[in-house]
């Protein structure tokens, strides 16, 4: 099964170069017909100290615009703001732009 | 429920002895289906005289044939989602790394409620860690039903004569006791 392995380890190696460590990575939240408005901007506010203002815009952008990014910086920190979004019921998901 | 107000010491809400157990059955529900105890024969479903329709997901979950492993209810997926949109390997990893905990941190939120709420009903009282974890086990409650109803931004309430209809209602009750919270825990 050796020749089976070797296009594996090529994928895998292209898998690893689609990201470039020195960029950075996204946090976006999508729009979903269930969550509440007023519930978004409160896990916002409360995940990531935001005012009410940065928070309700945000809101917006995921209600009207379908997605917002919600942070940016590092891939584990932007898994661990996702993880955490999950918690609290957001549909989330990271990517590097 | 019929009433939500702040005092000194927290949230405080009224509850009575009938909507008390709608309520802890619901939640028992949410506990249960991230738990993966009794998937086979649904609270949720047994709650609503199996009136409740099994739509997937649009848009927002993968197909059906295209789910991983164990994620085939599109309310547990949704409860559960993916990490990642266009990197199904990445999405794995994340899973593998963040599924347990998220499942237990939903579990434990979920008692954190049971435990504050009196089967019996009456009055509530809920401090600051107490309110968070209500606000977000309500709204598991409602991703959990508004996903089994395939509620959409334009859905429209039922006639009372549709089978679905006590779903909705439901689904409307605790819309209205999650805004009340959440007005509540942001004071305005």
């Amino acid at each position: 099964m050796a020749g089976t392995l070797v296009p594996d380890r090529i994928e895998e190696t292209e898998q690893e170069s689609r990201y470039d460590v020195d960029r950075p990575w996204l946090t976006i939240v999508w729009n979903d017909p269930i969550n509440l408005m007023s519930y978004v901007v409160y896990v916002f506010q409360d995940l990531f100290g935001y005012t009410k203002e940065k928070a309700t815009t945000l809101m917006l952008d995921v209600h009207y615009k379908g997605r917002a990014v919600v942070s940016t910086g590092r891939r584990e920190q932007m898994e661990h703001d996702v993880s955490r979004l999950h918690a609290a019921g957001l549909w989330a998901t990271l990517q590097q732009p | 429920m019929e009433w939500v107000g702040r005092s000194r010491a927290g949230i405080e809400m009224r509850f009575d002895p009938a909507d008390a157990e709608v309520l802890r059955g619901l939640v028992i529900g949410v506990r249960d289906l991230v738990g993966g105890v009794g998937t086979a024969a649904d609270p949720l479903e047994r709650l609503l005289g199996g009136n409740l329709r099994r739509h997937p997901v649009g848009g927002s979950v993968r197909d059906d044939g295209d789910r991983p492993a164990g994620m085939e209810d599109p309310a547990l997926a949704r409860l559960l989602p993916d990490g990642y949109l266009d990197d199904d390997e990445a999405a794995k990893e994340f899973r593998e790394l963040t599924e347990d905990s998220l499942r237990a941190h939903k579990s434990e939120t979920a008692q954190r409620v049971l435990d504050s709420l009196p089967a019996g009903g009456g009055e509530v009282c809920l401090d600051q860690d107490t309110t968070r974890a209500w606000l977000s086990a309500l709204n598991d409650v409602r991703l959990v039903i508004g996903t089994r109803l395939n509620v959409t931004e334009e859905t429209d309430y039922p006639d009372p004569a549709d089978p679905a209809a006590p779903g909705y209602e439901l689904y409307r009750w605790l819309t209205l006791v999650q805004e009340l919270l959440v007005e509540a825990t942001i004071g305005e």
